[in-house]
């Protein structure tokens, strides 16, 4: 064990003295390679803070009876359009979600982009247990303009 | 264990056992079990003298909750159990615990009360009435008769919470069906519609008859406006007059980012008691009040700043509670069995908040108002708390019981209900 560390310290220092500039690369390289799916939950879950905690909460397990869940339920998990819809045009109809009526409006939220919608519904889809696939700005841009038809 | 006990034409039990007076005469009866009595959960913290104890269990959605002169306790559900929904328990032994369940009703809902030899109960959209024998049980389970009917329940504010008065009217409460009369509700930045058309036909408390059958608005009379959603509400023997805990606005800080913060939105729009006179305003959509600056304050929605104030002709509160911790019960003391202390004082029950998120969630508690000469004469106290269980439990919202119902037996003692699991709680006193 002690030899392993050993050798591998010896590797480090000579890789070093062969290239200083490499481990000031190799450490600059990890800042700027964070996943662009890290990059879109973080920016997903500055959307939810500002927007969506307020009723649905940091758990994401919302409030009995007023605000639903969002804990894998059908609406999270399942089809993404649907999703999307909800979100940029709010549910006014008090759909019933898994089974139950829920009594306060969801607004709807047409001012956010395309990534800040798809931000904040992969953060939405991969958090709180869920693990569901990412939303592409894409699939936002194309939900957007058949609502609008 | 279920007992059916069948009732004979004249109205005595044809099976006579512990449980008879139970039986209902004519052609209902209703199956008698034993209540379910769930293990204390959480620890209930009270002054001292005053405990208690588990009255029964698993009732569901316990919402609001009267008791008959007689010690029959009913409590309304907004969920069914055994496919009813209005739940009959007695404590027989008089050991403190209820012995005896029995469910009928086929309406969810919130309201309850007994007055004058009947059982109201309400849906979201109308109110029934049961005749009661002279022993308290209920004499038609099957075939109540319809006092109100056609009141709007759209998805915000549904329930319809009631109480009677001492000159043969019912008190209706109906939710206004928006929080705050936005042009699209709950909407970022949307403006409030002017004037606010919820008014109409909800966001009030109306009066109606306690004897006629089959009325609706046209019947009925606007007896208070501008309250958005009153759930505890309580006809005052003192005063004779009914006052009412409203439930304030939500969400200042998510509709209007930019004049208030999330804290803001969290301490600001006070829970408030009103008490009401035939006529009586309280401002809502158009004000919300400020606890902390003891002002009515004009709402965003309608120009407001945080700093404006508004509603001069609105009423003003007697009490103001912390913002957004959800008042569903209230009740005069008129018993002789709790400290003088307690004699005309109002018991709030708060169901507990959602919407102080990011801030931690508050309430869950039971609270006290000592009133003297018809009038509050002291600061609001918490009376009973610990029903949400740990600190982190409150805080995070996710409780283990939500108060909701209040009322008083005829010994003094009072009964709690919780519409999170459905338990109900006796408090008794005992001078330590």
């Amino acid at each position: 064990m002690i030899s392993n560390q050993r050798q591998l310290l010896i590797l480090f220092f000579v890789g070093a003295l062969i290239n200083p500039a490499l481990l000031l690369a190799q450490a600059n390289h990890c800042v700027a390679q964070k996943s662009p799916l890290k990059m879109s939950m973080e920016a997903g879950q500055t959307v939810y803070a500002g927007l969506c905690l307020s009723c649905h909460h940091a758990d994401g397990a919302g409030s009995s009876n007023l605000n639903p869940s969002l804990i894998k339920t059908k609406g999270i998990l399942g089809n993404k359009r649907d999703l999307i819809e909800c979100v940029i045009k709010g549910n006014y109809q008090h759909t019933e979600t898994d089974g139950q009526k829920f009594q306060n409006t969801m607004p709807p939220h047409p001012e956010l982009t395309d990534d800040e919608i798809a931000n904040v519904l992969t953060y939405v889809r991969k958090s709180f247990g869920n693990k569901a696939s990412a939303v592409k700005a894409s699939e936002v841009k194309t939900v957007r303009a058949e609502i609008k038809m | 264990m279920i007992l059916l006990i069948a009732a004979s034409c004249n109205g005595k039990p044809s099976e006579t056992s512990n449980m008879d007076s139970a039986a209902a005469p004519g052609n209902d009866t209703l199956a008698m079990s034993k209540p379910e009595l769930p293990s204390p959960d959480v620890t209930i913290t009270m002054p001292a003298g005053f405990s208690a104890t588990i009255f029964a269990g698993g009732l569901g959605k316990a919402r609001h909750i009267s008791v008959t002169p007689s010690g029959y306790v009913y409590v309304k559900l907004a969920s069914k159990k055994n496919g009813k929904t209005i739940v009959q328990l007695k404590d027989n032994n008089g050991d403190g615990v209820a012995d005896q369940e029995a469910e009928f009703g086929d309406f969810e809902g919130t309201g309850i009360a007994v007055k004058n030899g009947y059982l109201y109960a309400s849906s979201d959209e109308e109110v029934f009435r049961y005749k009661l024998n002279s022993d308290g049980t209920v004499s038609n389970p099957k075939s109540p008769e319809k006092i109100v009917t056609g009141l709007i329940a759209r998805n915000e504010h549904e329930p319809k919470a009631i109480r009677l008065d001492n000159d043969g009217n019912i008190y209706v409460n109906i939710g206004a069906f928006s929080n705050s009369c936005q042009i699209e509700d709950r909407q970022t930045g949307s403006m409030g519609i002017k004037p606010c058309p919820v008014l109409d036909s909800a966001a009030g408390i109306w009066q109606f008859k306690a004897d006629k059958l089959n009325q609706t608005y046209g019947d009925g009379l606007r007896y208070a406006t501008g309250l958005r959603n009153v759930v505890g509400l309580d006809w005052n023997t003192a005063t004779n007059t009914l006052f009412v805990m409203q439930h304030g606005r939500d969400q200042l800080g998510s509709i209007f980012p930019k004049l208030y913060t999330t804290k803001q939105n969290a301490e600001l729009p006070a829970e408030c008691l009103y008490e009401l006179h035939k006529g009586d305003n309280a401002g809502w959509p158009y004000i919300y009040y400020d606890g902390f600056q003891n002002k009515k304050i004009l709402a965003p929605e309608y120009g407001g700043d945080g700093k404006k104030t508004g509603g001069n002709n609105a009423i003003n509160p007697l009490v103001a509670f912390p913002a957004h911790i959800a008042p569903d019960g209230l009740l005069f003391y008129t018993g002789s069995q709790f400290p003088e202390k307690y004699k005309n004082g109002a018991f709030v029950a708060f169901h507990g908040s959602w919407n102080r998120a990011p801030e931690p969630q508050e309430g869950f508690f039971v609270a006290f108002v000592p009133f003297k000469n018809g009038k509050p004469s002291g600061k609001w106290e918490i009376f009973a708390n610990g029903f949400g269980g740990t600190p982190d439990q409150v805080a995070s919202g996710r409780t283990v019981h939500r108060p909701c119902g209040l009322a008083e037996g005829p010994d003094g003692s009072i009964y709690v209900t919780d519409d999170s699991k459905g338990t109900v709680w006796k408090i008794t006193y005992k001078a330590p």
